[in-house]
């Protein structure tokens, strides 16, 4: 269903798609990426190609993608040490990304991410020049960070990667993002949750820039009417006419 | 620095090596296995501990939005450390205050068993045990009720946990060192034994911070507790209160600091340890509070409640002994995807008798049916969790 919404021809990513997902503090996007991972790892038919994925991971580590791929039947380390997709670990302690010691290197941690995923994907290629490789961010809000606030190389950087070229084709990218970092308005935003009225004045900002390169964007919010048990939120696609349903 | 290769990111091994979160549970004393294959900490509260769904899942990060007019943060934080050290788990405390150390000696110690047991015999019915006064001739139903009511409630605990129970109690565990339980039980009029306190390692950075040298402190902290697998493991705690005071903020910058919490979450997780960070959410900027909001894996916030106001006086029924709120606004999701709901978004926190802080739901009056219109400032739609004066499309 989630597919329809898309309007994805079912054999992975177009190549050079930048897709971004907007989330929120009280409706978080990361059931996105597991669901994108399990559709490119593990494809519906066997005629399509399988897509290559090379994921930087700097919001959980390792285990936790893992384990809630494996509850839907799709085996990450399987797939890590088969070469279709590798995990890159920001998380982990002492890398170059958090580290005191970046400020005195001449490159920028955000250039540096790049020339290793560059290398992962040059590394992934087999020769098969179908072959489609994404690469997936989790989140941009922390590159952000990394980069001191600088989101204009965080832009730079996505823009980068998109066009890596593996085979014949560019790699896309999907990209989860925080959209409410750009309220300007006081306390109440951390009182209702962040959930942000439409028309509210806001600040340009990694989000609000991603919105004009990307592709497809797809934004999680929760219900406006509060909590529910069975429905923890809402999936709008702004580029189709019809709203998704809720999860 | 030479540039590693990209290999040197990719972690080896299937997501184990000695941290949370890997394979199995952690088998340590104060830990206990939650859903997912996460181990839970006990946070010292059993509201809390209820509220935020069976404890603090190892690894993750608590944060706790503070109120500039009250000091309840500091509640909650006391029961916190002192359920650590009563459970031999390191402590690592920082703090804006000049000397943490005096803070140590306001940790409330474990309440005497005498009050404790007569208190988990039936607080709430406790008087209908003797006294039924009225329907004395049903006095014969009221015990078959309750240990219907005791067997559902088992019943729905051991289905949460999905843990095979090796002892009959909930709250109690065994280990080689003895029974004990999950969750102490804390009075607030004593203060801790000095003997527990030697667990404790503080850190003031009342002349303000140096973030470098605190990220030092934590990743030191965190390395201590690695033991070699056959070992019994230790979970450690962190309790970083006010980080972004006014003494942090004159020496480092918003990014720096949000840099900070982003190392601190990677050694968290990456670690047996448990990180509850306070902050007072009205001095940073929106977007950066925002920002910190999405760090946390569960977001609490306090409220503290005016001396005199009526409307809410009039929307409760216990208005006078509620000390503050205590608001939810994001439960752990760690190895899952799906969110948890909470049942109640916001509980109101008392004081009693000067002991125990409690949690309870909110207890409305009923509504006065002649009363005019509420308007938009009303303070039903604060308890609803809308701002007092938002123009919301759903008023309350």
């Amino acid at each position: 269903m989630m597919e329809e919404a898309l309007g994805w021809a079912g054999d992975g990513l177009p190549p050079g798609a930048l897709v971004m997902i907007k989330d929120c503090v009280a409706a978080k996007g990361g059931f996105f990426l597991t669901f994108f991972l399990k559709r490119l790892l593990v494809p519906s038919n066997v005629a399509s190609g399988r897509s290559k994925v090379v994921f930087v991971g700097m919001a959980e580590p390792f285990s936790h993608y893992g384990r809630i791929a494996k509850k839907q039947g799709c085996n990450l380390i399987q797939a890590r040490d088969n070469g279709q997709f590798v995990f890159l670990d920001m998380m982990a302690a002492g890398n170059h990304l958090t580290s005191e010691r970046r400020r005195e290197q001449a490159v920028s941690p955000l250039q540096r991410l790049y020339q290793i995923v560059n290398e992962s994907v040059k590394r992934m290629q087999t020769g098969n020049e179908n072959d489609r490789v994404v690469i997936m961010v989790d989140d941009a809000s922390l590159l952000e960070v990394s980069a001191g606030g600088r989101s204009d190389q965080v832009l730079a950087f996505l823009q980068y990667c998109r066009a890596i070229n593996s085979g014949h084709n560019r790699c896309s990218v999907v990209v989860l993002v925080h959209g409410d970092t750009d309220i300007t308005y006081g306390a109440a935003g951390l009182d209702n949750g962040g959930y942000v009225e439409h028309g509210e004045q806001r600040v340009a900002s990694l989000a609000h820039e991603l919105d004009h390169i990307a592709d497809v964007v797809i934004s999680v919010d929760p219900l406006s009417t509060g909590l529910a048990n069975d429905v923890h939120g809402q999936v709008g696609n702004p580029n189709s006419p019809v709203p998704s349903c809720g999860i | 620095m030479e540039m590693k290769s990209g290999r040197s990111f990719v972690r080896k091994g299937g997501g184990g090596g000695g941290g949370g979160g890997g394979g199995g549970y952690l088998q340590a004393k104060g830990v206990r296995p939650g859903s997912h294959g996460v181990s839970l900490v006990s946070f010292g509260l059993d509201d809390v501990d209820q509220i935020i769904g069976g404890g603090i899942p190892v690894g993750s990060l608590v944060m706790i939005m503070e109120d500039n007019e009250a000091p309840h943060h500091m509640l909650l934080l006391r029961y916190f450390m002192a359920q650590g050290l009563v459970h031999s788990q390191p402590l690592f405390f920082a703090s804006p205050l000049p000397s943490p150390q005096a803070f140590l000696g306001t940790l409330p110690a474990i309440a005497s068993v005498r009050e404790s047991k007569s208190r988990s015999m039936g607080p709430k019915d406790s008087s209908g045990e003797d006294e039924l006064r009225i329907a004395w001739q049903y006095r014969r139903y009221l015990s078959e009720q309750k240990a219907l009511e005791e067997r559902r409630l088992r019943q729905q605990e051991l289905t949460a946990s999905s843990w095979a129970p090796s002892s009959s109690s909930f709250n109690h565990a065994s280990t080689a060192g003895g029974s004990y339980e999950f969750c102490n039980d804390f009075d607030m009029r004593k203060p801790l034994e000095r003997s527990l306190l030697i667990g404790a390692k503080c850190e003031s950075f009342a002349s303000g911070a140096h973030l470098g040298g605190l990220l030092d402190q934590c990743k030191d902290f965190v390395s201590k507790l690695a033991r070699p697998p056959g070992e019994t493991q230790t979970v450690g705690r962190l309790a970083l209160q006010s980080l972004c005071a006014p003494q942090c903020m004159q020496t480092c910058t918003d990014w720096e600091l949000l840099a900070f919490l982003q190392a601190l979450k990677g050694i968290v997780r990456a670690s047996n340890s448990v990180a509850v960070i306070t902050f007072p959410a009205s001095l940073l900027r929106p977007t950066m509070a925002i920002r910190w909001q999405h760090f946390a894996d569960i977001l609490l916030s306090v409220e503290a409640v005016l001396d005199e106001d009526k409307e809410m006086a009039g929307m409760l029924t216990d208005y006078q002994e509620i000390v503050g709120f205590l608001r939810v606004h994001k439960l752990a999701s760690m190895n899952t995807q799906v969110p948890s709901v909470p049942d109640a978004n916001v509980h109101t926190m008392k004081v009693v008798r000067r002991k125990k802080l409690t949690l309870e739901r909110l207890q409305f009056a009923p509504v006065d049916a002649t009363s005019g219109d509420s308007g938009s400032g009303s303070a039903a739609s604060l308890l609803c969790g809308q701002p007092a004066n938002a123009p919301s499309k759903y008023d309350f």
